[in-house]
């Protein structure tokens, strides 16, 4: 299991990115004092630090370059100053992604992944019921039988494999398509969902993807 | 000042000098003098008053026509004191004096000014920045407990969002040059940028999205024309009737790329259109039921002002309403342009 690194002085912010990022299943520290950084984000030995730039006494800047000295981990800057300036600022104090808050739960936990699995740390193929799919190849195994799923199909099924268990509405997977540039209107993404579940049944793959009427898919 | 000018405004002191000589010579007379030497005391004494306001109008004639002519050539008459030499008589001076303590002081006054419009500036742009943490720990508390309440309280924290956004952009659009980073991008990733950021806005209204030839380069700053666009599509999705399609079309002019967003809205009544653009103006649209502010089209268009970028609103014969952004292509922008890091 990862383990992220939250550094967030807003309470509820905290609380709540620290109930998403364990609801989807990784080990979150998150310290409520920021006098000791960047050492008390070393003691963790974090996968990856979330790093608000924004904090009482030493600035997220700062935490970032001296993080930089001693470690390379992975750093996520979440920040309210979203200026071309301020990103480029972040690239070069070492931040390896950025993102805006208010900022959208999946796009936050698909550049997470994104970034742990880059980086090795999180197993690039994921299984759910016997069915493995790895979503840098866009490619699904079942039984010793793969196939390849287009683009599309691979954006789709990667939400609902990080979503497993849950109901993803379709409006959800719109968005991450979206996300991806791929800007589908309704019908298409009814095409892709049944494409999706056609190449599904090819390798064998039956009564796996559920339609909620009305709410969405679930895996 | 012409000499008549000059003579007009000493004509007590004339007056009185002539009534002066006069009484001389009569009283020389008077006392048994020869006339002609009387008449000849009142000459001399006309001819050296003369001689001396001669002098004296040549003297200040140089400053007043110095003072015209700059008055006159002056871009920001403000100035004006600073380029006068002081006068070498004394009523010039005290005007001269009076001029630059009155600029001084106004300068002063406006410096004031700038500074307190800077630090409300400032305070906005902290302000916003303060209230985006509030705004995400919220939104994620939607988000992490589902439900029906939750939705709708999503739908308008990103209203919220969104509002706030446009505060921000109107604080930085009185004076931004510091604040815009211009660099090269496609319209296309111009376009897919702003669809990005409002996906959910267009998905929840099932708009369907059309591009046409988006590879153009361009030199803008990416957040700038996210706003700009976003705000764009807001619009269409306010006024929208049926099912709103939005398209994007690159095109090529002599002088600059042009980015066009049309939809198939409502459009703009013809008489409403020449002031859209205008601060607080909301039309017939605006006021038959959406919401509008009259901030939107204003403050877009003031903000590619400050990029240089032309921005106008139109409405097609085959109907909807039409935004058109015109990037230059002079050679000084594409001088200035230069790529960025990517993100990785």
């Amino acid at each position: 299991m990862a383990k992220l690194v939250l550094v967030e002085d807003d309470a509820v912010l905290r609380r709540e990115l620290k109930l998403l990022l364990e609801t989807y299943g990784y080990a979150c520290a998150a310290p409520a004092c920021f006098t000791e950084m960047p050492e008390a984000i070393l003691r963790e030995s974090p996968d990856l630090v979330l790093l608000d730039l924004t904090l009482p006494g030493k600035d997220g800047y700062s935490i970032c370059r001296e993080l930089r000295l001693k470690s390379s981990v992975p750093v996520i800057v979440l920040t309210s100053r979203d200026t071309e300036a301020d990103e480029l600022l972040s690239m070069n104090f070492g931040a390896d992604d950025f993102i805006a808050k208010p900022f959208n739960r999946q796009i936050l936990l698909a550049h997470i992944a994104v970034i742990l699995r880059r980086s090795g740390l999180q197993a690039r193929v994921m299984t759910r019921r016997g069915v493995s799919f790895d979503p840098e190849r866009a490619s699904v195994s079942y039984e010793g039988r793969e196939i390849e799923l287009t683009k599309n199909e691979g954006k789709i099924l990667a939400l609902l494999f990080r979503s497993a268990g849950r109901t993803v509405s379709r409006e959800e997977l719109m968005n991450e398509l979206w996300q991806s540039d791929e800007f589908v209107d309704d019908n298409t993404l009814t095409v892709n969902m049944n494409r999706l579940r056609r190449r599904l049944e090819e390798i064998g793959v039956v009564d796996f993807l559920v339609t909620r009427r009305g709410k969405g898919y679930e895996i | 000042m012409k000499l008549f000018a000059f003579l007009r405004g000493k004509w007590l002191f004339l007056l009185a000098s002539l009534f002066t000589a006069l009484f001389c010579g009569l009283l020389l007379t008077a006392l048994g003098a020869d006339l002609y030497a009387a008449l000849f005391v009142s000459d001399v004494f006309v001819l050296g008053l003369l001689a001396g306001l001669l002098l004296e109008y040549l003297q200040k004639r140089r400053f007043y026509q110095e003072l015209e002519k700059t008055l006159d050539e002056l871009d920001k008459k403000y100035l004006l004191p600073n380029l006068l030499d002081e006068p070498d008589f004394p009523e010039g001076r005290l005007c001269w004096r009076a001029l630059s303590e009155a600029g001084k002081s106004m300068s002063d006054e406006v410096a004031a000014c700038r500074r307190a419009q800077e630090e409300y500036r400032d305070y906005v742009e902290t302000w916003v920045h303060e209230v985006k943490t509030p705004i995400a720990s919220a939104l994620l508390l939607a988000e992490n407990h589902p439900g029906e309440v939750s939705d709708l309280m999503a739908g308008e924290l990103h209203r919220i969002d969104e509002l706030v956004e446009q505060s921000m952009f109107y604080a930085r659009s009185r004076h931004v040059e510091k604040d815009y980073l211009l660099r090269r991008v496609t319209l296309s990733e111009l376009v897919s940028s702003a669809l990005r950021r409002s996906a959910r806005l267009l998905i929840e209204s099932r708009a369907a999205v059309e591009r046409e030839n988006l590879a153009l380069p361009a030199a803008a700053d990416q957040k700038w024309i996210d706003f700009i666009l976003t705000q764009l599509l807001t619009n269409s999705v306010k006024y929208a009737q049926g099912s709103l399609r939005v398209r994007f079309a690159g095109s090529e002019e002599p002088e600059c790329v042009v980015l066009t967003v049309s939809d198939n809205g409502p459009g703009i009544p013809p008489e409403d259109l020449p002031r859209v653009c205008e601060k607080g103006f909301t039309g017939q649209n605006g006021r038959s039921g959406s919401r509008s502010s009259g901030m939107g089209l204003y403050l877009c268009r003031e903000l590619c002002g400050k990029m240089g970028v032309g921005f106008s609103v139109s409405c097609p014969p085959e109907g909807g309403t039409s935004v058109q952004l015109r990037f230059p292509r002079s050679s000084l922008i594409e001088g200035v342009c230069y790529e960025t890091v990517r993100k990785p």
